[in-house]
């Protein structure tokens, strides 16, 4: 598949989906005009990538802000990768905060709380 | 209005659902069993919803604290950071103020008030420039000649009373730069400048007596140098007996002495004039098309102004040298020697005078301060006149001469003892005493300061005891000037026959009896004999 890469923005992240490696990555802020215009591309690859049976698949995210329509498009992300993972597709993500900003480790925890592939959520 | 199809996209698949289940309804004729499936797989969504929504909520919340926390902090730090921060597009009405400095800086909020209306001062040329450029910029793309326009602006307004220095930022927000915000950062630098200008006044000016100083004349001397201050004069003046009344009442007295001058000084110039401190007790007088008829009168002025001052303490003086140049062939800095020579050559004929003027002074406040001052000492010295001829005391001319002037000064360091003590008429304490004990080193200091040393050593002198035992040095016997060894006895003899506000007086036996008492202890015991065994004679 062919790797997905999209710079980062002022009030988008920078997305780096690299099938080859079964790495994805989400950098920055996330605060678009319109989020689903910005995320359904992503979502519609993960799930492709989903679909062509990878043996794992890793994530990695650092995300300082990301509004209410973001989060949930990010959950939607999440919700394709816990189905795969029911079906036993290996899957873990680390979740990187600011060791300094517990609003930040709150955020992410919220996100954790409903999924149960592995979650990590790491401070730096 | 924010499009509400971004929110139904991102909830797709739970409006699918429900459009579903509308679509199902829409049928009629419904079994049971169908509904049941339908409604199992409401329920599930409705649930899916609830769950989605709880973490959306809770998410949202935390990133509103985060955000609202971020803001404080950067809102406290704009506030505390003592600038102004405020932000305008092209309409040029104000968006929001950054900092609560811009509120302190303008005296009210200004939010959508114009710019320009807050920046507008008297100047009408920089409100038309300000008007111009802030028109120009937000048409002109990110760049040198944008920057070019900005730099015109001007960097320090008089605002509300306070001067206040600005910056000027452009600000893009998004890549095409449509819109362009001009961010203004105000620094109220009122302070600042009042210490650079206190610097810049201090450096120029004398503390003491607000004149220029020395290095103010020294920097516009060659400014000073041209034609039409032809004819120039300078005047130089050196206060008289400051050292001594520095000396006598201390320097608090000396520095209103000087203050006293500085202002008839100034009193007598002309506006155009320069008046300056020169130095310790010497000011100088610069008058640029002054001639010498012009300079003789301003000199004579200052004189008779000295002259009108009250003696506080004492009568001032000050000794003047003046000279006048008609053209350029000698520079100012030679000008100024000359006057400095002059002025010396007058203070050395006056000196004379100037030092009787002052003793007169000291001894006009002494009579005030002790009444009866002035006819002790003629007393005294008349004792002493008679003395010097008794048998045995042996005196050449210039000892007689010390003798006579001791004689009359032998109280003069009296004049710095504060006249409650001098007529206090009970015992005095410890620590009043001790200021008592300092007259004869004032008196020796004035001695001293009026050019006669040894007079100054016999008044240091008086209160030593033959035995050793008196002050300020424990001198012993011979070890004590004959003068004030001789003094001290008249001195005592004439008190004791007298009455004074802490004691009557004594009869000439009882005098004699208590200086015979003292008779090497406190007194000479030879001169003490000679005295009281030639009272009689001294006395007619």
């Amino acid at each position: 598949m062919e790797r997905l890469f999209i710079k980062e923005s002022k009030s988008t992240p920078l997305v780096d989906f690299d099938s080859d490696r079964g790495l994805l990555v989400l950098k920055g802020q996330s605060y678009p005009e319109d989020p689903f215009a910005f995320f359904k591309p992503i979502i519609e690859w993960v799930k492709e990538y989903l679909a062509s049976n990878p043996k794992t698949v890793s994530l990695e995210f650092t995300l300082t802000y990301i509004n209410t329509s973001s989060s949930k498009c990010i959950m939607m992300l999440l919700d394709a990768l816990e189905e795969s993972f029911d079906n036993g597709l290996t899957i873990d993500l680390r979740w990187f905060c600011n060791e300094e900003n517990e609003y930040e480790q709150e955020c992410a925890q919220e996100f954790q709380e409903d999924y149960t592939f592995p979650f990590e959520i790491v401070l730096v | 209005m924010k499009d509400h199809k971004t929110f139904n996209n991102i909830f797709e698949e739970e409006m699918a659902v429900y459009q579903e289940a509308r679509e199902f309804l829409k049928k009629g004729n419904l079994k049971f069993s169908d509904l049941m499936v339908k409604f199992d797989s409401l329920i599930n969504q409705y649930c899916r919803l609830i769950n989605i929504t709880r973490r959306l909520c809770s998410i949202s919340d935390v990133q509103s604290r985060d955000l609202k926390r971020k803001e404080r902090e950067i809102q406290n730090i704009l506030d505390h950071s003592d600038q102004g921060f405020l932000t305008f597009g092209k309409d040029l009405l104000i968006h929001k103020e950054h900092s609560s400095e811009c509120i302190r800086i303008f005296g009210r909020k200004v939010v959508h008030k114009n710019i320009l209306d807050l920046l507008r001062s008297e100047n009408e040329d920089q409100n038309r420039l300000i008007a111009d450029v802030l028109h120009k910029v937000f048409d002109l793309p990110p760049g040198e000649v944008q920057l070019s326009y900005i730099n015109e602006l001007p960097n320090l307004l008089k605002i509300q009373g306070n001067y206040i220095n600005i910056k000027y930022k452009m600000i893009s927000d998004d890549l095409d730069h449509q819109n362009q915000t001009l961010m203004v950062v105000l620094t109220d630098i009122t302070e600042k400048r009042k210490t650079a200008d206190q610097v810049l006044f201090l450096s120029y000016h004398d503390k003491q007596t607000s004149l220029y100083n020395r290095a103010y004349v020294e920097s516009i001397i060659p400014q000073l140098q041209i034609e039409s201050n032809l004819p120039l004069s300078i005047v130089m003046a050196d206060l008289n007996t400051l050292k001594l009344v520095n000396d006598v009442f201390g320097h608090e007295t000396g520095d209103k002495l000087i203050v006293n001058a500085a202002k008839i000084f100034l009193s007598c110039c002309r506006k155009s004039d320069i008046v300056a401190r020169w130095g310790g007790d010497e000011f100088i007088m610069i008058l640029p098309g002054a001639n010498q008829e012009v300079c003789t009168r301003i000199c004579n002025n200052i004189k008779s102004m000295f002259k009108t001052l009250p003696a506080d303490p004492v009568d001032q003086s000050a000794s003047l040298g003046s000279v006048t140049l008609n053209n350029w062939e000698t520079d100012i800095i030679s000008l100024i020697g000359v006057a400095d020579r002059v002025m010396y050559n007058n203070k050395l004929i006056e000196r004379k005078k100037t030092r009787e003027m002052f003793v007169s002074s000291v001894e006009k406040v002494l009579e005030i301060k002790c009444p009866s001052y002035l006819e002790h000492n003629a007393r005294v010295e008349a004792l002493a006149r008679s003395f010097v001829k008794l048998p045995g005391v042996e005196l050449n001319s210039q000892e007689m001469d010390q003798l006579i002037s001791l004689a009359r000064f032998h109280d003069i360091g009296k004049v710095a003892i504060p006249s409650e003590l001098l007529k206090k008429n009970t015992s005095l304490t410890e620590d009043e005493f001790k200021i008592i004990r300092q007259y004869p080193e004032v008196g020796y200091r004035m001695a001293h300061s009026m050019g006669e040393p040894l007079l100054a050593q016999s008044i240091l002198a008086l209160r030593e005891f033959w035995n050793g035992k008196g002050y300020p040095h424990g001198l012993k016997g011979e070890q004590i000037p004959q003068s004030s060894r001789i003094i001290s006895i008249l001195d005592v003899y004439d008190v004791i026959t007298h009455d004074q506000p802490y004691r009557s007086k004594k009869t000439n036996e009882e005098a004699c009896q208590e200086l015979q008492r003292g008779a090497g202890a406190q007194f000479d015991p030879q001169l003490t004999n000679l005295f009281v065994n030639n009272l009689p004679s001294l006395l007619s």
